[in-house]
């Protein structure tokens, strides 16, 4: 199975509560990266395997693959 | 006027020769000393009647036998042609051809450039001091010419790499959002000179970045109090494709904190094929305002993205997006740059500009300061949302600035 990293955010009932849902997330499988509580958002990756138990659960609103933003070359002509 | 600009505004030489005969020459006269100096196979052409011009690529010349005029293609080697024509007694003059160009609206001239005009920054009392103003991109060449002594704050959220430009990009963003005046032989192309840049690298140095640098870069920006946060970044959306509640909770805790955040809207559009393409992420969060490319006409880029998908995903409002010049990292430090990248840094240094013309201009209030003051245009509102962004006029007496920033 394939590893995934993901961005999780937390539901409004959890927002506040970053480091309870952390915890469930680990039990979950997932191994938790970066936290960011003002906003009730968190990263980590887990295996493939347990993705379902992730998105479900208590506490978690969105749960999607952290996204990556590319810029095209600087040197082309391609618009910026 | 200096050499930069002189590069950019050079009149561009298409390769070919335009002669043009004395007027009491004779046709065959004229045509023997064009095939002396481009070769066999000049070919006429002849607006009489039921006669039809016929231009191609292949004639090493053209001639205008009713006006005198040969044109000696590119393809001729117009130095040894131009020896040539300098010995025959029916040529009045021979000189490059040159490429001719819409006449535009807004252009380039020594002292500013095109977006600078056309926001109206020109023309502000208002310079963004007392500002914070933040770039989140590829960083800043903190030794370029026209950063150097400034006062700046700088945080890489990029790992093992330090926020000094590598890419390029966000040099050319921080440079219209904060660039300086008008200098020795470089036009003003910074709308707002004198704001206090907070450059925040959330892209490497080739250009990608990973959402949680992103998103920890908005946070920074917002606990530093600055007013603005300039993105000039984004991802494509599908049509139908929401916005994501973590941008979305970024954008309100920003526009609660005082912050506005504005991003570009993408360049995912081929407009001249009919194809517009939705606002991407993270400018399709209602919460962060999305900003679409103009070109010196002020009509919308051929790339522009626009309104396909509702709840955030509007175009809020637009700026100079086409052939903007700006700062890039040394040695070449000046180039011409197009896309929404280059829209967002105006949009932003418009804002600066507002936020330093009243103290209660801040997050929703300048959003809607920003908003309200945008210059009306003919495209529709899914294109350019309120329309071009402009620069605060007024004294601080005449309905600006009312509450002057300490």
């Amino acid at each position: 199975m394939s590893d995934v990293t993901l961005k999780i955010v937390l539901d409004d009932a959890h927002r506040d509560k970053s480091d309870e849902v952390c915890r469930a997330l680990e039990a979950a499988g997932l191994r938790i990266e970066d936290s960011i509580p003002a906003i009730g958002v968190i990263f980590g990756t887990a295996d493939s395997e347990n993705l379902a138990r992730v998105k479900q659960t208590r506490g978690v609103l969105e749960a999607e693959p952290e996204a990556q933003y590319q810029l095209p070359p600087f040197d082309s002509d391609q618009p910026q | 006027m200096s050499q930069i600009l002189h590069e950019f505004l050079r009149p561009q030489p298409t390769g070919g020769t335009i002669v043009t005969f004395h007027k009491d020459s004779d046709v065959a006269t004229q045509r023997q000393a064009l095939v002396r100096s481009a070769g066999e196979g000049v070919r006429s052409l002849s607006g009489g009647p039921g006669r039809s011009a016929e231009m191609s690529d292949d004639a090493p010349a053209f001639h205008l036998e009713e006006v005198g005029i040969g044109v000696i293609s590119e393809h001729v080697d117009a130095q040894r042609s131009a020896g040539i024509l300098s010995g025959e007694e029916s040529v009045v003059e021979a000189r490059p051809e040159f490429w001719l160009f819409a006449i535009q609206d807004f252009q380039d001239t020594a002292d500013r450039t095109w977006g600078i005009a056309a926001t109206g920054a020109e023309t502000s009392q208002f310079t963004g001091a007392g500002i914070k103003l933040a770039v989140l991109d590829t960083g800043l060449d903190f030794e370029h010419p026209d950063f150097t002594g400034r006062n700046l704050v700088q945080q890489s959220f990029v790992t093992g790499q330090l926020a000094q430009d590598v890419q390029g990009h966000g040099t050319h963003c921080c440079g219209t959002a904060a660039g300086r005046e008008v200098s020795q032989g470089v036009p003003r192309y910074g709308v707002a000179p004198e704001v206090h840049l907070h450059v925040g690298k959330v892209l490497n140095d080739s250009g990608s970045g990973r959402e949680r640098d992103i998103i920890n870069g908005m946070i920074w920006a917002i606990q530093q109090g600055c007013a603005v946060i300039s993105m000039s970044l984004g991802r494509r959306v599908r049509q139908g494709e929401g916005p994501s509640a973590a941008y979305e909770r970024v954008g309100e805790l920003a526009l609660d904190s005082g912050s506005l955040i504005i991003a570009a809207a993408g360049n995912d559009s081929a407009r001249q094929f009919g194809f517009i393409a939705p606002v991407g992420a993270p400018a399709n969060s209602q919460s962060i305002m999305a900003v679409a490319a103009l070109d010196e006409n002020l009509k919308i880029a051929d790339f522009s993205c626009g309104e396909i998908n509702a709840g955030g995903g509007e175009v809020d409002i637009a700026g100079p997006g086409v052939n903007v010049l700006s700062s890039v990292p040394r040695p070449q430090l000046y180039d011409v740059k197009s896309g929404t990248s280059m829209a967002c840094p105006h949009v932003a240094g418009i804002a600066a500009l507002l936020a330093q013309s009243d103290a209660n201009l801040r997050g929703k209030a300048l959003w809607t300061a920003l908003t309200d003051s945008a210059k009306a245009l003919s495209a529709p509102a899914s294109d350019v949302g309120a329309g071009l962004a402009q620069a605060p006029q007024g004294a601080p007496d005449e309905g600006y600035g009312k509450t002057p920033v300490a």
